[in-house]
């Protein structure tokens, strides 16, 4: 069941493409076709409470800055990156929003688009909250290169979510992936149901003849359920059957995916014994065996699309590995009993798990290839500073090489909607599109962004 | 352009959230001048009202005259299992006690119960996961020859295969489907077992069988399609699906052989017959549960397992207090409402508990011995009812110091349904951490500043009567050499007034019309699976006077609530 055959087309995309920048660094910037190869992967990185603005950002021109203190855990990844200063969450302003700043960044933060009324959060119809009123940038791009993948995309999240009152459920203040308006998706929480999903097939999968049996017992199960579906849909009124469709339009997406072929480098990673994944102190083991499972499931072709998120916008939770013991939110906003210094702290550790998420995609394999080389990394979170809940000159990175991102550059802008980065990435990904999310706070890509 | 979830949200439930979240106390008492800065008004829900209760204002006794059938409930969306409902499903259908939901992705929070069917979208992962589960559940029955002679109850040697496998079929396939098969639906289920058994072995096909009802809507989903009279567009619900609403109201769970007995035989149509299925229910262990459950949820203790304490500042608690304190809440809660049939007064007021050993070390308490909770009656000038329990004082504190907001925001949000807006915007208040400063000073210009005693007003002095607690639930006098200070205020609602201390707190609250009627708003939204809308009024104050005729009863109430309009009756999309 693995095939070589789609792997060795793999390679030679992968080849022109690293050619691209060399052979179009000479033509005018517009004639460039700044779109990723048909392999290259989308991955977003999200740890909230943003980052001490002079800490982050650096200062110099566009190529000669110095990395920051809190961007030090980067450093080895320096040239692959892009560092944004200036971008602002502008669609959380809009007057249409509702619910707190928290998680109106992270209703726009992928979405550009806005969080209406809900019934989420407090007061009346004000200010109550949903979920984001448009589709997120990973799931757009899923739905355009994720086809034949055996998972559309991958949601990972890890201490999640930390606010008791969100009662372990899906909520505004700790989703940021949105399959269409108000819809979230839900993250998968536990790296070892995670492991199980991804690899537990390929794991036990015995010999050949044997996993082509399951998969024809796949079959003949999902085809019946299909049946039940339709059947029950058309006694039920519109609303309620319109309900089944949407559920049954997701069966159909799994059945189609059932006999994915696997990548060839592709090998189950071992997930290790299994620890108590939820506690705080579990963070940076739980974080990195999602980061783990993320990476071998782009190397398998699992997937082509993930979102790893820490924690939730309530960050709830300590980092005792650190020294620091009150919850991160605490830091954020320097209550009795923490510092300043804590909160620094915070993001650069989270700045070095995402080195550790680069390092895993930079890793060289035999054939000299990288995973890298054609994925795009974006980390965002869902505030700058959460002390006053600013949403101006947000912290924003890509990384990797996928659509030639011309990396090593710290770029600055105006206080410009962070819509024409989302439009950027969509437009690197193929899709054809002059906004992202609302309309009003795009402009258009950013020039020069990829080459 | 955009809809509110799409298709899946009825206009009343829009309607219907500010009826659930907020009462209009705050704004006509002062929550405006920061409202008005914010260019932000607490509004009147717009749209149709069906008299001056709809518009939700819990405090108000009697509703106007209701107008044409406005008893009828809301077009209400068809719900899915929750977690929580899918386990206990399987646990009772397969005897599977592997609590397989939980690994299903998270439900959204809705309602605040995680069971809303307005909230329930559907993702990739959500299926996958279902075929999975149903993958994974069929196997361990399947390969377990004693579960499977007892699933097919039936001699395969004497029979044969085919008639034994009708059997299962119709038998396991109306438990799945909680009523009786369709022919369709026999000759479906028939069809999937002779297809993989014409390639694989009869485990596997009977396996192939549980799989397809287990992923089927009428398993996942709480279908209801008796229809109406003619003429009209409210439908009284047919025999089975009131036998299932009985079971997930009550149990969380599909209905037992004697409820599906009752509702074979037609024994589900008087209040009577109704009543005394619900009774039984109620005395059953599973019913108990199911109140544990609502309270945990209830009071935000979902994941206090997982807090962990900075133990430079704590040094000395268990190191599973979370899981402790729960487990008190848990046996106080089940205590007071059906060892002691007792009302929201005691468990707002009664200082009885549990203990064991280590809880008592961390209540102060002497000689209770071993890892054995058993029953401890506290000081009861320190401790009343369940606000004042460890388990949530501890959950709703975060940090090293106590917490008065969050601790009044708690109880004006879940005991008074009133929640205060949140904080506008760009705002930096940094709360100064000066040792010398006691909680009440440290929290100071939310009273000097206009802008934010505008709404913390509502929060803080409630908060106030908590200070007695650190930060994790201990009782303490002195903060930092200074001593407590647990005088506050409540303002708004039907018992304000100045108070000084828990007990005095929890005491008002007891008597309060407004707490008793947003309790009422609480049980509907758990029961229901929903929120109110202004249809809801006759059944709403049905459960009010219901809860208030019976001394404020809970279990009263929980049997109110299997006799509502909301209950027994669904609208029909016309």
């Amino acid at each position: 069941m693995l095939k070589t055959t789609g792997r060795r087309s793999f390679l030679m995309a992968g080849s022109s493409l690293l050619a691209l920048p060399l052979l179009e660094s000479a033509l005018p910037r517009s004639a460039r076709a700044a779109t990723a190869a048909a392999d290259s992967c989308f991955l977003v990185f999200f740890a909230p409470g943003g980052r001490v603005e002079t800490l982050w950002h650096p200062s110099g021109g566009e190529t000669g800055f110095e990395l920051p203190d809190q961007l030090t855990p980067l450093s080895a990844f320096r040239e692959e990156l892009v560092i944004f200063s200036g971008l602002a969450l502008h669609s959380s302003r809009d007057p249409r929003n509702r619910g707190h700043s928290h998680s109106r960044g992270m209703g726009t933060l992928l979405t550009g688009s806005y969080v209406p009324f809900g019934p989420y959060e407090t007061c009346d119809k004000e200010t109550t909250s949903g979920f984001a009123a448009g589709p997120s940038i990973d799931q757009e791009i899923a739905r355009a290169i994720g086809r034949g993948t055996r998972f559309r995309s991958l949601e990972l999240a890890t201490r999640w979510p930390t606010d008791t009152r969100d009662r372990g459920t899906v909520a505004p203040t700790n989703c940021i992936n949105f399959s269409a308006p108000e819809t979230p998706v839900p993250c998968e929480t536990d790296p070892f149901r995670a492991y199980q999903r991804l690899f537990g097939d390929l794991a036990g999968s015995g010999s050949t003849a044997q996993s082509s049996d399951r998969l024809r017992r796949r079959r003949s199960v999902l085809d019946a359920v299909q049946g039940e579906y339709a059947s029950v849909a058309g006694r039920l009124g519109s609303r309620d059957r319109a309900k089944l469709e949407a559920h049954l339009d997701q069966i159909r997406s799994v059945e189609l995916r059932l006999g994915s072929a696997l990548g060839y480098g592709c090998a189950a990673p071992d997930p290790g014994a299994r620890f108590d994944h939820t506690t705080d102190e579990a963070l940076p083991r739980a974080g990195r065996l999602m980061m783990d499972l993320m990476v071998m499931a782009l190397e398998c072709g699992l997937t082509r699309v993930g979102t790893i998120q820490f924690s939730d916008s309530q960050a709830h939770n300590a980092f005792p590995w650190l020294g620091l013991h009150e919850d991160h939110h605490s830091y954020q906003h320097a209550t009795a009993g923490t510092t300043p210094e804590g909160l620094a702290a915070i993001t650069r550790w989270y700045m070095g798990e995402l080195a550790y998420l680069l390092g895993r995609l930079g890793e060289v394999r035999p054939d000299g290839s990288r995973l890298l080389d054609r994925t795009l990394v974006l980390y965002g979170s869902e505030i700058a500073l959460a002390e006053n809940h600013d949403q101006s000159n947000m912290p924003f990175l890509l990384a990797g090489k996928a659509a030639g991102l011309r990396g090593g550059r710290h770029l600055r802008y105006p206080d410009v909607a962070h819509n024409d980065l989302l439009i950027s990435i969509a437009r690197a990904f193929g899709l054809e599109q002059n906004t992202f999310g609302l309309p009003e706070y795009s402009s258009g890509p950013l020039p020069g962004l990829f080459g | 352009m955009l809809s509110f979830l799409g298709a899946s949200l009825t206009a009343s439930a829009v309607q219907a959230q500010p009826a659930l979240r907020r009462r209009g106390v705050s704004r006509r008492l002062g929550c405006e001048p920061y409202l008005a800065v914010l260019g932000l008004a607490c509004g009147e829900p717009e749209g149709p009202r069906v008299g001056a209760g709809a518009s939700g204002a819990v405090s108000e006794g009697v509703a106007a005259v209701p107008q044409l059938d406005a008893c009828a409930p809301p077009l209400v969306p068809m719900r899915r299992l929750s977690r929580q409902e899918y386990s206990s499903t399987l646990r009772d259908l397969l005897g599977d006690t592997t609590r397989p939901g939980d690994a299903l992705p998270p439900d959204e929070r809705g309602n605040g119960f995680g069971n809303d069917s307005a909230f329930q979208s559907v993702s990739e992962l959500l299926a996958e996961s279902y075929a999975r589960l149903a993958e994974e559940a069929a196997l361990r029955v399947t390969r377990d020859p004693t579960r499977l002679a007892e699933l097919l109850a039936c001699d395969v040697a004497q029979l044969g295969e085919l008639a034994c496998v009708e059997r299962f079929i119709e038998h396991f396939g109306a438990r799945a489907y909680r009523r009786p098969l369709t022919g369709d639906e026999r000759t479906r289920l028939l069809g999937v077992f002779a297809d993989v058994r014409s390639y694989d072995g009869l485990e596997s096909a009977l396996g192939a069988v549980i799989e397809v009802t287990l992923q089927s809507p009428q398993f996942l989903y709480r279908i209801e399609e008796t229809p109406p009279a003619a003429g009209t567009e409210v439908a009284r619900l047919g025999a089975f699906e009131l036998a299932s609403r009985l079971s997930y109201l009550l149990w969380g769970s599909m209905p037992d052989e004697e409820l599906f007995r009752a509702a074979g035989a037609g024994e589900l149509e008087t209040p009577e017959q109704l009543q005394a299925q619900a009774q039984r229910m109620l005395e059953h262990p599973e019913a108990r549960a199911r109140v544990r459950d609502f309270h945990g949820l209830l009071f935000g203790l979902e994941g206090l397992e997982q807090v962990r304490r900075s133990p430079s500042a704590f040094p000395e608690l268990p190191q599973n207090l979370g899981a402790l304190l729960r487990e008190e809440t848990s046996r106080f809660v089940e205590d007071v409402v059906f060892e002691q049939g007792g009302g929201l007064s005691a468990l707002l007021t009664s200082p009885q508990t549990f203990l064991n050993q280590e809880l008592a070390g961390f209540y102060g308490v002497p000689d209770v011995q071993g890892a054995e909770f058993r029953p401890v009656s506290l000081d009861e000038h320190r401790r009343a009812g369940i606000l004042t329990h460890g388990a949530v004082m501890n959950a709703h504190t975060p940090g090293v110091t106590s917490h008065p907001v969050l601790r009044g925001l708690l109880v004006r949000s879940v005991l008074l349904c009133d929640p205060p807006p949140d904080p506008p915007p760009g705002i930096v208040f940094i709360v100064p951490s000066d040792p010398g400063l006691s909680t009440r000073e440290r929290y100071g210009l939310h009273r000097s500043s206009d802008l934010c005693a505008g709404c913390h007003q509502f929060m803080d002095p409630l908060g106030f009567g908590f200070e007695n607690y650190d930060p994790v639930g201990r009782w303490r006098e002195h903060e930092g050499g200074l001593p407590i200070d647990a005088s506050g205020e409540i303002v708004g609602t039907d018992v304000a007034g100045p108070f000084v201390g828990p007990r005095e707190l929890a005491e008002r609250l007891a008597q309060s019309e407004t707490v008793a009627n947003c309790y009422v708003e609480q049980w509907f939204a758990y029961g229901y699976g929903r929120v109110t809308t202004p249809e809801d009024m006759c059944s709403r104050d049905q459960l009010r006077q219901a809860f208030r005729a019976g001394d404020q009863r809970i279990t009263d109430l929980i049997l109110a609530l299997t006799e509502t309009d909301a209950f027994l009756r669904r609208r029909v999309e016309p």
